[in-house]
């Protein structure tokens, strides 16, 4: 219902003010890829968007676009919606972003709307394949239910010699009714997902060569299975918090990403996420190699889930805005008995990314 | 003939050294150093170190002066410059450089806009603006 009065605002504001200044822009992804292990075998390559690749060539998994309007009413004043469409949801595109930016000084901004909701390194870029070297981010660090939120955020920036500093402070909720990774993929039955009374953190530091980004976010989960006959516990007001630590290095050639991720949620077991990547840019071409484990821990013993992915590939700047990518992905699913996501695979993908 | 010969010899070495200018408009007062610079064309911060809201204008990927400005300025290659942005753009963190495609409109830009900052040859600065770099 927000979403809709602020889409419904957007472009009002875009219709009654003519000479508010409006650019365009949008990124695009096609991309296809093949299960080439066992027969049957699986890859869960985006886990939000239950993304699959199988034994059979597919394009949808990868294949991804976004278009952006930013318009900018005054000095301080801007509104900005950005649609995106998923092959994984049959093209059909999404308002995932639509806000307003009020520039309270040129050092500190607030932003009122929908947004991305900055959990990992890249979940607010994730979409946009261009701005890294991967197809996709690697799916273990990325196993999340809930990926936008609808609240408020305030942004300061500001810096120390060469190195630029950027605080932002958020909060806000989202309800995500027949969530797509839950209903579909983990619990087979209508699940009605709530992230609620969210509040978060994100510190960014970056200087020539190095950036380092720390987050912390809380909130309340609410689950509810609203079929008839179901067997499956609900809950409600479950506190969770999320704590992450991403350091990485870009020298010009030599590129070092790392990201680790620690989630707990009530009394469960806690989960842990790190990624380690090195890749090493020669003039259009950047080969890479990556490792990234998913592990929760085990409480008395009791089964967990726990994978980890294994991805060697290459991107190629082949033009000024659009890149090729190539790549090979290794799961190894080590959930106990019961707890596999998606079980061990080998896919070889490819793609191309672009912005205008 | 022969003044012609070194004038024309200068001429050439000037065009074969032709650098980049960083310039703002003479009102602008600020200390900007090249950490302030880059780190304004890299959308790390928005104000001028005095405070001062900044508004970058870079040279476009038609202009003679791009290769340059990432070169020199930014210390990136296009896709690098492009890859970085692309991630403020898409996620609302930071308002893109205005492109431009020619250094006279640039000049005009900067001579009437007291919080912008540009990047033109440096063959074509002229009195209507102050070069910080």
């Amino acid at each position: 219902m927000a979403l809709r009065i602020l889409t419904g605002l957007l472009l009002l504001g875009f219709m009654l003010c003519p000479q508010a200044d409006v650019t365009f822009s949008g990124f695009a992804s096609v991309g296809a890829g093949k299960v080439i292990s066992k027969k049957d075998d699986v890859f869960l390559s985006d886990y939000a968007t239950v993304a699959q690749y199988d034994n059979d060539v597919s394009f949808s998994p990868d294949t991804t676009y976004g278009l952006q309007a930013m318009g900018r009413i005054d000095d301080k004043l801007s509104i900005a919606s950005q649609i995106v469409g998923r092959g994984a949801d049959e093209m059909n595109a999404g308002v995932e972003w639509a806000y307003i930016t009020y520039e309270l000084s040129p050092s500190l901004s607030m932003q009122v709307g929908r947004k991305r909701l900055p959990l990992y390194f890249y979940s607010d870029f994730y979409d946009v394949g261009y701005s890294y070297y991967w197809i996709r981010p690697p799916a273990d660090n990325y196993t999340w239910q809930i990926f936008n939120y609808n609240g408020a955020s305030l942004t300061y920036k500001t810096r120390m010699g060469d190195w630029g500093i950027k605080g932002d402070v958020y909060g806000g909720r989202e309800d995500s009714p027949n969530n797509k990774l839950l209903s579909e993929f983990f619990f087979g039955e209508t699940t009605n997902e709530t992230w609620k009374n969210m509040l978060g953190a994100v510190l960014t530091v970056s200087g020539e060569m190095l950036e380092v980004r720390l987050n912390y976010l809380q909130g309340l989960n609410d689950r509810d299975f609203p079929d008839a006959g179901s067997t499956s516990t609900p809950f409600e007001n479950y506190r969770f918090h999320n704590y992450g630590m991403s350091v990485n290095l870009d020298t010009g050639s030599l590129i070092v990403l790392t990201e680790y991720n620690m989630r707990r949620r009530h009394l469960d077991p806690a989960i842990t996420t790190w990624l380690a990547s090195v890749g090493y840019r020669m003039g259009e071409l950047t080969p890479h190699v990556t490792y990234s484990k998913f592990s929760q821990e085990k409480l008395a013993g009791a089964e967990t889930e726990n994978h980890n992915t294994t991805i060697v590939g290459v991107r190629y700047d082949f033009h000024p805005s659009a890149a090729a990518k190539l790549q090979w992905d290794k799961v190894q699913d080590e959930g106990g008995p019961g707890w596999g996501v998606a079980g061990d695979s080998e896919t070889i993908s490819a793609a191309i990314d672009m912005i205008f | 003939m022969k003044l012609l010969f070194l004038s024309s010899l200068t001429l050439l070495a000037s065009l074969a050294q032709a650098d980049v200018a960083v310039i703002v408009h003479p009102s602008n007062n600020a200390a900007i150093d090249d950490a302030a610079i880059s780190s304004i064309f890299l959308g790390k911060v928005s104000a001028f170190p005095d405070g001062q809201k900044a508004l970058p204008a870079v040279p476009d990927i038609s202009n003679p002066s791009r290769g340059d400005f990432l070169d020199k300025i930014v210390g990136k290659t296009e896709p690098q410059y492009k890859s970085y942005w692309a991630r403020l753009v898409f996620t609302g963190q930071a308002q893109p450089p205005k492109e431009m495609q020619d250094d006279a409109k640039t000049l005009e830009l900067i001579a009437t806009n007291p919080n912008m900052i540009g990047v033109i040859d440096e063959s074509h600065l002229n009195g209507t603006v102050k070069r910080v770099k």
